[in-house]
């Protein structure tokens, strides 16, 4: 059953594939929260740190790509900042880049003598998880709802934990703690933390009711 | 209690209390830009009333209705064809469609 936002979104939706100039505006004012929410998570995976004004003009941006979309959109799956987060993510880039810090070429210069990464160098997991996410809905969706029940620091626990178990070690919190810094105690009650929380949000919230299917959460 | 408190909501029916659309300036440039521009010579008028039926979320005809007009009058206001002197009574006092529009610099205008 529909409930009455979701309606709303089929309408405004509609009425943007009808070409109503003015659902651009409604989209805009009546799904700001979710906008902004998608927007934020999108710098937050850049490290960008945006002002209100920032967050205004990228929502507006990102209703334009919406209302792009919008004869696309499918009502069944994902909300459309979801299903097009790829266009978040450009709309996003965009803006960070427009402000990004000029390149110090002296250093820039130097990085390049050897930019070739040492042996057994890994990039980051959640940097991993980051390029994973654009190209997998199903991790783009764990990321998200992760992202709604825990701080930076326990979304890194969290997901180091599933990695390390993954890769078949048997005490994965003991890594964890030690690449971290923190007692293995820790690592275990916040992992378990998280885990029950999105268990919840798959329980509660139907979007994220597939999560429920997934080893790392159930 | 009266007024004077605001504890019936008579502050928020207040004329002081209407919103200017100034909130509405900067959006209403970047949206019609991407918006086929209306046929009429009045555009900053059409942008503004494109830009007001919208956050309010109503079709042209519950606007009409809402405003008490007929739906061809919000197909003239957001076709560029009413020229903001000639913006009817009940827009013109209850909505910032004016004043968003005097404020609007669109090319074409």
């Amino acid at each position: 059953m529909e409930s009455k936002r979701e309606t709303a979104l089929i309408e405004v939706m509609a009425q943007l594939a009808a070409q109503d100039g003015a659902a651009l505006y409604t989209l805009r004012e009546r799904f700001r929260p979710e906008l902004a929410r998608a927007v934020l998570a999108l710098a937050r995976t850049r490290g960008a740190r945006l002002s209100a004004d920032d967050v205004d003009e990228l929502i507006t941006d990102v209703v334009i790509e919406l209302a792009r979309l919008a004869p696309a959109w499918d009502p069944r799956g994902a909300p459309p900042w979801v299903w097009a987060r790829h266009r978040v993510a450009s709309a996003v880039d965009r803006h960070i880049g427009q402000w990004a810090r000029p390149l110090d070429e002296e250093k820039h210069a130097a990085s390049l003598v050897d930019s070739r990464p040492a042996p057994g160098t890994e990039a980051p997991t959640l940097e991993v998880l980051a390029g994973l996410a654009l190209h997998h809905p199903d991790v783009a969706l764990l990321r998200e709802a992760v992202a709604r029940v825990a701080s930076d620091r326990d979304q890194l626990i969290f997901f180091e934990t599933a990695v390390q178990a993954s890769l078949g070690d048997h005490s994965p919190a003991v890594t964890v703690a030690e690449l971290l810094g923190i007692r293995p105690e820790a690592v275990r009650q916040q992992h378990r933390r998280v885990r029950l929380r999105v268990q919840h949000l798959a329980a509660t919230v139907p979007r994220f009711a597939m999560l429920a299917a997934l080893p790392v959460v159930a | 209690m009266t007024g004077a408190t605001g504890g019936d909501g008579s502050r928020g029916r207040h004329p002081s209390a209407r919103s200017s659309g100034a909130h509405l300036v900067g959006p209403t440039r970047r949206l019609s830009l991407v918006l086929s521009p209306a046929p009429g010579p009045y555009r900053a008028m059409a942008a503004a009333a494109i830009a007001i039926r919208g956050t309010q979320g109503r079709s042209q005809a519950a606007f009409a209705l809402a405003y008490g007009l007929d739906i061809a009058d919000v197909v003239a206001l957001e076709g560029g064809d009413v020229p903001p002197d000639q913006l009817s009574a009940p827009l013109r006092v209850l909505t910032p469609m004016g004043h968003l529009a005097s404020k609007l610099q669109l090319s074409g205008d």
